[in-house]
Parts: C-alpha cells; sequence; structure tokens
C-alpha cells in the first residue's frame, strides 16, 4: 500500500466517507433539516455531496470564515446559509460567481443579487415571542419592536445581542432604515428598560418559554418560536409592526451561492437548482424549523401562527446596504453589546 | 542492663500483630521485655523482618502495640490503650535514608525542629556535626554523610532523652562509615542521650553501641555487652551472626558426647538436635592432628597477618594462619578452646557465612 | 544489524516527532502571526498599532485574570483537599472516591455550565467562576495526589516527632506546593482560555467579558470586515492572552522541575479523621455530585423529555431519543470514537520521543511543546487552514494526489498537535524517572538502540502511555472548535450536540452527550475492573 492510499483512503474507509464527492457543499442551516434535501438530491442525480456544516458554538460565521480563508484555494463549491447578510458580503469581496438559476423564477427581486451572485429563498420572520400564561389576554401582547422601550416592560424582556446571525442582519438592517439618530434612540431606550440581552435567539425563545422567568416576551426567529410551539411550551408569536404606517416584519431568508473558483462548477449549478426548487422550500416549510417561502405557490408550514407570505407587511430593506454596513456595526455593537457596561 | 533512672527505657511484655496485607506478609512482635539504662547505647540486631525496626518505631510513637508498657525514663509513654504521641516523647529519631525536607536547607530543618532555639545555638550545632560550610544547602546537594550529620543533628538539637536510629550508616560510603559512627557515639556521650541503634550490619552495631540486644521473629534471644556477645555468644544464631561464626550439625556419638566434623565433644544435653557446634574465626588454629581443611582465599591484612577462608566438610570457616598457605593448598585444623555447643536461636539463622552479615534488609520498614 | 544503521534507525522516531511539531504546531502559529506582520508587501507594526489601546480591551483581561484566579483558588482549594482526603487518611471509599476526582475531565465544560443552568439557574461571575473551577479541578487533585504521595513517610515522621502532627501536615503540604501550584497554573490556563462557559452562563443581564470572549467575538468581525484590520484583528488581540497562557505554563513547568520526587518513597502514615470523617465525605460526595451527577441527572431528564410539555417524562422517551439520535447521527458517534482512538495513539507516538530528548536534555523541548495548548484553539485551527490549504501546501501535496487538507489525517495531526503537552509532560515524568543506569547496563550487554527501546523503555513507559492516551481519547471526544474548523472533522458528536441543543434537540442531545461520556468513561472503568487499579491519571 502506498503513501497516497494510507493518508486518503483508509480513514475514508475507517469513516465510512465517500472517496471523492461530486460536489462540496457548505452549509449554515441546521443539519437536521440541509441533510434530508442533500440525501435527496443525492437520490434523484446520482451525485455524491460533501457537506460540511456550520457549528452553531462558531456564531454560524465558521463557514464564512473558512471560505474566505480558503479564498486563494476554494474548497467549496455552494455556499447555503442560513441568513443573507454574510452571503451578500461574500459577494461584495469578490468570492462568489454569478449564476442565474433557473429554479429561482419567481423569487421576489428584494431577495435576490442583481448581479445574481446570490439568491435569498425559504425564510424566517423576526417575531415577537409571548408567554401566553405570563399575558393570557391577546390584547396586553406587544405588537411593535418598539414596544422593548415601553416603561410598562422594563425587565421583563429580551433581545439577542446582535453580534452574530439574524440578530445583527435585523439591527443593522434597523439602523439604515431609521437612520443613526432614531436608531440611537432606540437602542438607548431599550437599555434604559432593563431589555436583557442575551446569548442568542434561542437563549430569548427559552427565557421567555419558562413561566418562571421574569421574561414575558422576546425578539426572536420564528424556526426557534416554532421549537417552543412543538415543545407545547406556552408561547405565541407576533408579527410586530402591522399597524398602518408601521414598518412591518423583517424577513431573513436563507441563501445560496456559487462559490468563485470551485472545483465542480457544473454539479454546484445543479445543486443550486435544486435548493432554490419549489420542492426544497415546500420541504423547509414542512419541516421543524418552519421556514416562510419566498413564493406564495408554495405550501407554507402548517402552524397557523406562522403567517404566510403576503398575509402580512413585510420590512423593506437593502440587503446589498445591509451588508455594507455590517462590518462597521459589528465593531460598535461588540463595544456596546459586549463590553463591560 | 541496670535498672532504669533519668533516661532508661523499660519495655514490659510489648506485643504487636500485623495481619497479612496484599502486598505485605503478616508480622508478629513480641512479647518483648528489655530494659536499657540511662545513657547506654543499644544496638538491636537481627536478619529483616525480626522485628527490630518495628520495635523501633514503637518506642518513638509511630506504630501502636496491643498490648504492653513502655517507660521513657520515668513516664509511662505506652500502656493499655495509651499511646503517648511521638511529639510528646522527648525523642530523636534518625532514618536510614535521612529522610530530610527536600525544600529546606540546612538551618532550615534545625529551625522548623526547634523554633525556640537561638541561631548561635543551630550553628554551634551545625558545627559540632561539621556542616559548618554546608548551611544554606538543600538536602540534594548532600552527600549521603552529610545528610545523616544533618539528621543528626536535627534529631539531636531538641534535647531528646532517648537517640533512635535506624541504620543510620547504611545509606553512607563504607569508608565513611567509621568516622560518622564516631561522630554519633560523641555527640551521644556528651549529651548523655540513651540510645537504641537498629541495624543488620555487625560492624556498624559495634561502633555505636556497647551492648547487643539479638532478635529473631518478633523476639529477643540474647542481650549484653557487646564485647561479650562478640566472643562468648550465648546462641548459635548469634555467634554466626554477630561474630560471624560458622555452624557445624551435630550427630550423637554416645551418651553425653556428640560428633562433628572436628571429631567428639562433650554434651550434657547430646540427644538434642537444637544444638550446633559453632566456630568462631579466633576458634581454629593449624595443627598437624587436625581435620583437613582446603583454603579458598588468603588476604593479608593491614597487621601483616593472613587472614584465611577455608572449607571444612563444605562449610566456610575463618582463621588466621602462620603459615602462608596458597589458595587451593591443604591445611589442618584444630579447635583452639573447648568446643562451642550452643543452642539453636529460635529458627536455623539465615546468614550469609562468607561476610558475616545478613545479604540483604529491604522487607524490615513495616 | 550494522549499528550505524541500527543508529540510525534509533533517531527516526525523534526526527518524525520533531517534524511533526514543526509542520502541526509550529508553523501553522507562525504563519498566523506573520500575516500581522507583513501588510502592502512589507514587513511593518502598522497593524499593531491599536494593540491594547481600547479600554474594554483591558478591563476584559483583568476580568479573565480575576475569574482565573477565583476559579483557580476554588479549584486549588478543593483540588487539594480531595487528593489530601484520598491519599493521607483513613476516609471511607476513598479508593472509589480516587477515581472520580478525574471524572469533571469527562465532562465537556459547556455540558457542565448546561447542566447547572438547568438545574440551578446558575449564572454570573461568580456561578461562572466556580463551574470552571469544577472542571478543572482534576489538574489540581492529580498533581496534588502526586506531590502528597511522592512526600517520603520517614520525612514526615521526622516532622511529627518534632513538632506534632499539625506541623508535619503544613510540612507535607508545603513540600507538595510545588505540584499543586503546578496544578493551579494549568487550570488558571485553561479557565482564561474557555470562551464557551462564560458566554453561556452569563447571558442573563451580562455586563461582563472575559478576553477570550472578547478574542473570540472578533472572529465575527473578521468574517465580515473588509480591512485587513479586521480579518487580522483577533490575531493581534489574541497575544495578550498567549503571553498570559504560556507564562502560566511555564510557571507550572519550573515548579514541577524543582520538585524532588522519589520513586520508591516510604509510604505516609495513614491519618485517622474521627470527626472530620463526616467533612471528608461530605467534601468528596459533593464534588462528585456537583461535576459528575448533576450533568448525568439533567442529561438523563432531558432525554427524557423534561424539555418539552407534549408528553409526560417518560423511560420510553429516553429510549426514543436515543433511537432518534442513532438514527441521525451514529456516523457522527462513529467519527468521533475514530477520532479519539486515532488522536490518543498518535499523541502517544509523537510524544514518546519528545518526552525522552525532553529528560535528557533538561527540559527545553518539553517548555516548547505548551506551544500548541497557548494560542486560542480558533488561531491554532485557522493556523492549520493557511498552512494546509496554501497554495505551496496544494502544490507539493495536492497534486501528487495526497489532499492532506480535506482528510481525516489533518485532524488527527491537529489534535495530537493541540494536546500534546499534556501527553509530554506525563511521558516526561516517566522517563526522568527511569534510571540512565536501566539503558547503560543494557547497553553494555550489547543490546541495540531499537532492542533497548522496544524491550526495555516501551515497558517501562507503558502505563504513562496508556495515561497519555487515555488523556488524548477523553479531550478529543470533547473538543468542538478545533473540531469545527477542519473539513474532515466537521461531524463529531460535539459540535453536532452543539446545534442539536441550539435548535430545541435536548432530547437527542442529551442522548448523545451520555454515549460520549459513558466512552470516555469505558475505557477507564474496564481498567478499573480489568486490573483493580486506577489509572495513574495525568502524573
Amino acid at each position: 500500500m502506498n503513501i497516497r492510499s494510507l493518508l486518503t483512503v483508509l480513514p475514508f474507509v475507517l469513516l465510512g466517507c465517500a472517496e471523492e464527492a461530486d460536489v462540496t457543499l457548505y452549509v449554515a442551516l441546521d443539519e437536521e433539516h440541509s441533510k434530508q434535501i442533500v440525501r435527496r438530491f443525492e437520490e434523484e442525480t446520482g451525485l455524491t455531496v460533501n457537506a460540511r456544516f456550520d457549528a452553531e458554538a462558531q456564531k454560524t460565521v465558521g463557514l464564512v470564515n473558512a471560505i474566505r480563508q480558503e479564498a486563494e484555494n476554494p474548497r467549496c463549491d455552494v455556499f447555503w446559509n442560513n441568513e443573507l447578510a454574510h452571503t451578500v458580503a461574500l459577494g461584495q469581496l469578490g468570492l462568489l460567481e454569478p449564476y442565474e438559476s433557473s429554479s429561482a423564477a419567481g423569487i421576489p427581486a428584494q431577495y435576490r443579487s442583481a448581479e445574481n451572485t446570490w439568491t435569498g429563498f425559504a425564510s424566517r420572520a423576526r417575531v415577537l415571542i409571548v408567554n401566553t400564561e405570563a399575558l393570557p389576554d391577546r390584547g396586553e401582547w406587544p405588537t411593535s419592536v418598539e414596544d422593548f422601550t415601553d416603561p410598562k416592560w422594563r425587565g421583563k424582556c429580551a433581545v439577542a445581542r446582535p453580534l452574530t446571525g439574524t440578530t445583527l442582519t435585523h439591527f443593522t438592517a434597523l439602523r439604515e432604515r431609521l437612520g443613526e439618530a432614531r436608531f440611537e434612540e432606540w437602542v438607548q431606550g431599550m437599555i434604559d428598560n432593563d431589555v436583557q440581552f442575551l446569548q442568542s435567539n434561542g437563549a430569548t425563545m427559552r427565557s421567555t418559554a419558562d413561566s418562571s422567568n421574569e421574561i414575558v416576551f422576546a425578539l426572536t426567529d420564528t424556526d426557534d418560536f416554532h421549537v417552543a410551539l412543538s415543545k407545547g411550551l406556552p408561547v405565541s408569536c407576533v408579527f410586530p409592526d402591522q399597524g398602518e404606517g408601521q414598518m412591518g416584519t423583517m424577513l431573513i431568508p436563507n441563501s445560496i451561492a456559487l462559490i468563485k473558483g470551485g472545483p465542480n462548477a457544473e454539479n454546484a449549478k445543479r445543486l443550486i437548482d435544486f435548493v432554490l426548487s419549489e420542492q426544497v422550500e415546500g420541504l423547509l416549510a414542512a419541516a421543524k424549523s418552519a421556514q416562510i417561502p419566498l413564493r406564495a405557490s408554495v405550501t407554507p408550514p402548517p402552524s397557523e401562527q406562522i403567517l404566510k407570505i403576503g398575509s402580512f407587511r413585510q420590512m423593506e430593506w437593502d440587503p446589498e446596504a445591509t451588508a455594507s454596513a455590517l462590518a462597521d456595526r459589528i465593531g460598535e455593537f461588540q463595544d456596546r453589546f459586549s463590553g463591560s457596561r | 542492663m541496670s535498672a532504669s533512672n533519668g533516661r532508661g527505657i523499660e519495655i514490659d511484655e510489648l506485643r504487636l500483630k500485623r495481619a497479612a496485607k496484599r502486598d505485605v506478609d503478616g508480622f508478629e512482635l513480641g512479647p518483648v521485655s528489655l530494659r536499657i539504662g540511662s545513657g547506654a547505647r543499644v544496638a538491636i540486631v537481627g536478619p529483616s523482618g525480626c522485628g527490630k525496626t518495628t520495635l523501633l518505631r514503637v518506642l518513638a510513637g509511630f506504630e501502636r502495640p496491643e498490648v504492653g508498657k513502655v517507660k521513657l525514663g520515668e513516664r509511662v509513654v505506652v500502656t493499655e490503650g495509651m499511646s503517648e504521641p511521638p511529639e510528646a516523647r522527648r525523642v530523636g529519631f534518625v532514618f536510614q535514608d535521612a529522610a530530610l525536607w527536600s525544600h529546606l536547607d540546612v538551618d532550615g530543618h534545625l529551625k522548623f525542629v526547634a523554633p525556640t532555639v537561638s541561631k548561635s545555638d543551630r550553628h554551634s550545632w551545625i558545627q559540632r556535626v561539621g556542616l559548618e560550610h554546608r548551611r544554606k544547602a538543600k538536602p540534594a546537594e548532600l552527600s549521603g554523610g552529610e545528610r545523616q550529620r544533618l539528621a543528626l543533628a536535627r534529631a539531636l538539637i531538641t534535647e531528646p532523652d532517648v537517640l533512635l536510629l535506624d541504620e543510620p550508616l547504611a545509606s553512607v560510603d563504607v569508608h565513611l562509615r567509621e568516622e560518622l559512627g564516631l561522630v554519633i557515639r560523641d555527640l551521644a556521650v556528651e549529651e548523655g542521650v540513651t540510645v537504641v541503634l537498629v541495624t543488620h550490619d555487625r560492624d556498624e552495631a559495634l561502633a555505636i553501641a556497647d551492648e547487643v540486644v539479638v532478635m529473631e521473629d518478633g523476639r529477643i534471644v540474647e542481650s549484653g555487652s557487646a564485647s561479650e556477645s562478640l566472643t562468648n555468644p550465648k546462641t548459635a544464631f548469634a555467634a554466626s551472626f554477630l561474630a560471624g561464626a560458622a555452624l557445624f550439625e551435630l550427630e550423637v556419638a554416645g551418651p553425653g558426647s556428640v560428633r562433628s566434623p572436628f571429631g567428639e565433644h562433650e554434651a550434657e544435653d547430646a540427644s538434642s538436635a537444637g544444638y550446633r557446634l559453632a566456630v568462631l574465626p579466633g576458634d581454629l588454629i593449624e595443627a598437624p592432628t587436625g581435620i583437613p581443611a582446603e583454603v579458598v582465599t588468603v588476604r593479608r591484612d593491614a597487621f601483616g597477618r593472613s587472614l584465611v577462608v577455608g572449607r571444612v566438610a563444605g562449610q566456610p570457616v575463618h582463621f588466621l594462619s602462620e603459615s602462608n598457605p596458597t589458595s587451593g593448598s591443604e591445611v589442618r585444623l584444630g579447635l583452639r578452646n573447648p568446643a562451642r555447643i550452643l543452642p539453636l536461636g529460635r529458627s536455623e539463622p539465615r546468614v550469609n557465612p562468607l561476610s558475616g552479615s545478613v545479604a540483604s534488609d529491604h522487607g524490615d520498614r513495616r | 544489524m550494522n549499528p550505524r544503521v541500527q543508529s540510525l534507525i534509533a533517531r527516526v522516531p525523534l526526527l518524525g516527532s520533531v517534524s511533526f511539531f514543526v509542520l502541526f504546531v509550529v508553523a501553522p502559529i507562525v504563519a498566523m502571526y506573520w500575516q500581522t506582520f507583513w501588510y502592502e508587501e512589507r514587513f511593518t507594526f502598522e497593524l499593531w498599532g491599536d494593540f491594547l489601546q481600547k479600554p474594554d480591551d483591558r478591563e476584559a483581561i483583568w476580568k479573565s485574570i480575576r475569574m482565573g484566579l477565583l476559579a483557580t483558588g476554588i479549584a486549588g482549594v478543593v483540588g487539594t483537599s480531595l487528593a489530601w482526603f484520598t491519599t493521607r487518611t483513613d476516609l471511607p471509599g476513598r479508593s472509589i472516591f480516587a477515581v472520580f476526582g478525574v471524572a469533571p475531565l469527562v465532562v465537556p465544560p459547556i455540558v457542565l455550565a448546561m447542566s447547572w443552568s438547568d438545574f440551578a439557574d446558575m449564572n454570573g461571575f461568580f456561578g461562572c467562576s466556580s463551574l470552571l473551577a469544577i472542571s478543572n479541578t482534576p489538574f489540581v487533585y492529580v498533581l496534588a495526589r502526586r506531590g502528597l504521595t511522592h512526600f517520603d513517610g520517614h520525612a514526615y515522621e521526622a516532622a511529627r516527632l518534632a513538632r506534632g502532627r499539625s506541623a508535619a501536615e503544613r510540612m507535607l503540604l508545603r513540600s507538595a506546593l510545588p505540584e499543586i501550584g503546578a496544578g493551579c497554573l494549568f487550570a488558571f490556563v485553561f479557565v482564561v482560555c474557555e470562551h464557551g462557559t462564560p458566554e453561556f452562563l452569563t447571558v442573563k443581564g451580562k455586563t461582563w467579558i472575559t478576553y477570550a470572549e472578547r478574542v473570540y467575538g472578533l472572529w465575527g468581525k473578521s468574517a465580515i470586515g473588509v480591512d485587513r484590520r479586521d480579518l487580522l484583528s483577533p490575531i493581534i488581540a489574541s497575544l495578550p492572552l498567549v503571553l498570559l497562557i504560556l507564562t502560566a505554563l511555564f510557571a507550572a513547568l519550573q515548579l514541577r522541575a524543582r520538585t524532588d520526587l522519589r520513586s520508591d518513597p516510604a509510604p505516609l502514615p495513614t491519618r485517622s479523621l474521627r470527626r472530620l470523617r463526616p467533612v471528608g465525605v461530605l467534601t468528596c460526595v459533593a464534588f462528585l455530585g456537583v461535576s459528575l451527577i448533576v450533568p448525568l441527572v439533567v442529561m438523563v431528564r432531558w432525554g427524557m423529555g423534561s424539555t418539552q410539555k407534549v408528553e409526560p417524562m417518560s423511560i420510553a422517551r429516553l429510549q426514543r431519543s436515543f433511537e432518534q439520535a442513532y438514527d441521525q447521527d451514529l456516523s457522527a458517534v462513529v467519527n468521533s470514537l475514530t477520532l479519539g482512538v486515532f488522536v490518543a495513539i498518535t499523541l502517544v507516538l509523537f510524544a514518546w520521543p519528545l518526552a525522552r530528548a525532553t529528560a535528557r536534555r533538561r527540559g527545553r523541548l518539553e517548555g516548547l511543546s505548551l506551544l500548541g495548548l497557548a494560542v486560542p484553539v480558533v488561531l491554532f485551527g485557522s493556523g492549520q487552514v493557511l498552512i494546509w490549504n496554501s497554495s505551496f501546501a496544494n502544490d507539493v501535496l495536492r497534486e501528487n494526489g495526497v489532499d492532506l487538507y480535506d482528510s481525516f489525517v489533518l485532524v488527527v495531526l491537529g489534535f495530537a498537535g493541540r494536546f500534546l503537552p499534556f501527553a509530554v509532560l506525563t511521558l516526561c515524568t516517566v522517563t526522568r524517572r527511569v534510571s540512565p543506569a536501566v539503558d547503560e547496563a543494557a547497553r553494555s550487554s550489547g543490546r541495540g538502540p531499537v532492542a533497548r527501546a522496544l524491550r526495555l523503555h516501551l515497558p517501562l513507559g507503558l502505563p504513562a502511555a496508556a495515561s497519555a492516551a487515555y488523556l488524548g481519547y477523553v479531550l478529543a471526544l470533547r473538543e468542538l472548535d478545533l473540531a469545527a474548523m477542519l473539513p474532515a472533522g466537521n461531524d463529531t458528536v460535539v459540535r453536532r450536540v452543539s446545534n442539536i441543543v441550539h435548535f430545541g434537540g435536548e432530547e437527542p442531545g442529551s442522548a448523545l452527550i451520555l454515549t460520549i461520556l459513558l466512552a470516555a468513561i469505558l475505557p477507564a472503568a474496564l481498567h478499573w475492573i480489568l486490573t483493580g487499579r486506577r489509572m495513574r491519571g495525568l502524573s
């Protein structure tokens, strides 16, 4: 046996891995949901996919960092991100290859790159999760992100620290939309109102769902809310800012992109076509993460608390502008939310 | 050994039993009774596992006997249900391996054991054991002899009544043993302290002690003055162990007489098999009428004498020769004095007859 | 065999180890730091301009040090007490407690944190310090045990004779102090390195941050930064942490070098606890409860469905959790175990020659080997990516059909590089204790170096090698960050668990954690049952 086979074959045999994959996919969407879609693709095409998943502990930017570090010698063909801003940022750095997928038809232009470097699909909404034991009366429920600054809720509500993931994107987009002064006023209002800034959206969900806790509502993602709901916990969800003149609820879709210089471009395109298909959006809607399809033609999540696209007011936001601002904002937010106060 | 006064030791009917554990054999000490006079220097000798170290540790308070009584001076330190803690006994102890504290220097050792002693007194002790140039040295920097000197100063600076020594010369180079033995002896005399020394080495015993107690299998088999034990042992075991005697089995030759390779000897209790003919090195003389002996080695000592190791009936024997024989030749040997027909100890001694000392002693620490 | 050939063969292991060390520890770290000096095609300190300029940085370092000191203090007291109770006294059940003193090592700190957060809503600075202390108590415990058991019983008796029992105990502790101190410094290193536990435990009303968290947070910034300054900020920021850790590790080594360990000391007299007995039992039971039983109970409860309200908790649910976990993630379990075994073997293979060389050359290499442990794991992992996915590596290796970067081999070697210090330290103790006469005796009998290595040094060092291997196995099972950074290390249990639990899958997640705990304890338990003896731990 020569060195080559020792180094490559033996470990893969031991690990039960395939020898050389036809396409390499980096996935930030949780394995539980993405894996079955990858399997389905393999079954349908006969191609093998080398899927590398992100670690939540790496702040969902582990793969983004990996793609940047590997930029000289790309290993990844397709990047499937569970949010949008970081993908857009990769595009702005010139690490993505434009590709207009035939499956992308019907996806709103707001969630597609003008240069076709990335495409959004299956989305999460930024919603308020409410503890129904603490607040049994629907009339009492908060209805807007402005409610975090309402003295009525002093010390009783929570937001994830806007340092990573959807919260970072949400806060950055809000800053773009509201302008520096109003945004600053809102953030300071939250700090003054003793809003608890927690580790993650999962943590805000758990704090709210735990009735022994002082937290009665929080900002979270629909997938986290749906986890609580399916666990039978006493929670309900509010799509915020739906009133007349209000800004609407923010949607943050998954995104998929072709990596520039990736080793298997052709297979990569087939994979992108597959993931962007209505079939996959439907699967993601039906899964535990209850992703909201961006196309009205796709069957929405079964829970009636998670609203169907078109049935609620969406917040207008510009992914490109948000991604450009991300680098500046993250520094500010880090100083503000993770430093000593 | 006289009755106790001031700093004497009295041991009465002491017994101690250790059940066998996984790696250690069971063990039984006693009953042991012993009187040691104030200021006496006693060596307890015996082979590995005879109980001598255990006895010493009982005196120090490290072991608790089941039964018996121990008096140090006028104070009863062990009696039924009571065992005074070691620190209250006014006892000094020198271990075989010095047992120094690796993180303290010479002066630090003395300071630890005697915090109230003044610096100048400490220094005078350091001087008395000859370590004045090593005051700031840590144990790792000291030689084997220096370590024992420090251990000695550490044991004596607290002005104990009794100094207990556990093979203090064993870890010291052979050529330094005698010198260190003299240091120990002199200091003990100056301080008037009672000395109990445990050893399996005859030379070590004689260098320090005046009196000898022979132990075997947890019991005392003989005691007396060192010179007496050396020249006139009372048991075959002591003769062999202390004086380097060769032991020969006996056959009954007739009423009142037994036979050995040296001929027939008168014996009162000739029917008993529990006796041996003990032949001390000084007992043999070259005699034309004697029995034939093979010469194994011949060595000239510092006084110009020829020390011969010969073999009689398969047994090695030692004698001084005037005829200057060569290795491999044959001489004829006879007994100078009346034959020593001695009772065995409690069992067959495990002795290396060529050197006169026990071959090894490692299982002895209990 | 020709003696020249023999002596050449004898040098192969050391050469192999040194090459491994240079390639998989030194090169990645140096490459990472080199980037911060090579900017716009020239050597410059420009990027270091605002190093530690922010008050928040300084405050975070100060916070890390305070947390490190508090946790180390607790670990020191608990570890030393445990060691004292289990080595010196007639504590009932001390042989069982002796084994479980090292138990927290098999529980990943984040699992301990999750369990206590669930069990008692543990959080805040003190809670976080306490749990990190418990996690790292084994370092103090194992070394304190060594210090205490290697003290000569006669030296103890000499002290007791002169000054009584308490003075002798103080003397004993004093002499074990270098070992205890070294254990404390190891604990300190792990506390200041840890970013997951402080982050997890202090989520509520967080008003402070440790330096490790801050450095880690910068990786988020470097993911989207466009400025090179942003990209390299975590590397620059990590320097104080690296220096702090290196200082602590070197101090630990110095302390350990000063201990005079006798290979065959007279046994210490056992101390009867009498009235202190309940205190001793309580201390040991409490430690066991906090470090092992609470996490186990919480994990079993999670498995039984305690975090959901759709169905009542039940054994059947627990069974289903396991089925679900193995159904989805059996490959991760198999990968983790395979990784653990390979890391254990590799670690010993590379550490042994280094340990022997260290023992012969008085410690230079031992100090160097600490490097892999001193840098934040993210930096260590990124360095591997930088080196092994570089154009150079790709040209040399990949073009010749060896894709090291994407292979399981890199994961194993990376892990081995990271855990190398433990194995070197463990093996050093033994190689130092083997008298040169042992080798010389065999040499004069005419046996060649190969025969001596195989017939003499191998059997003599085997128990220590087994301990080092076990340690490597356990650490590999619980390592998250590094596994996530190397492509082929992606599918491991700990990474999987961190995601599952985050997405509300406490049931299968707890089943996976319980599996890993069991797998971690299994070799030690088997060894114990088969030989009736405890492993000698990481001494």
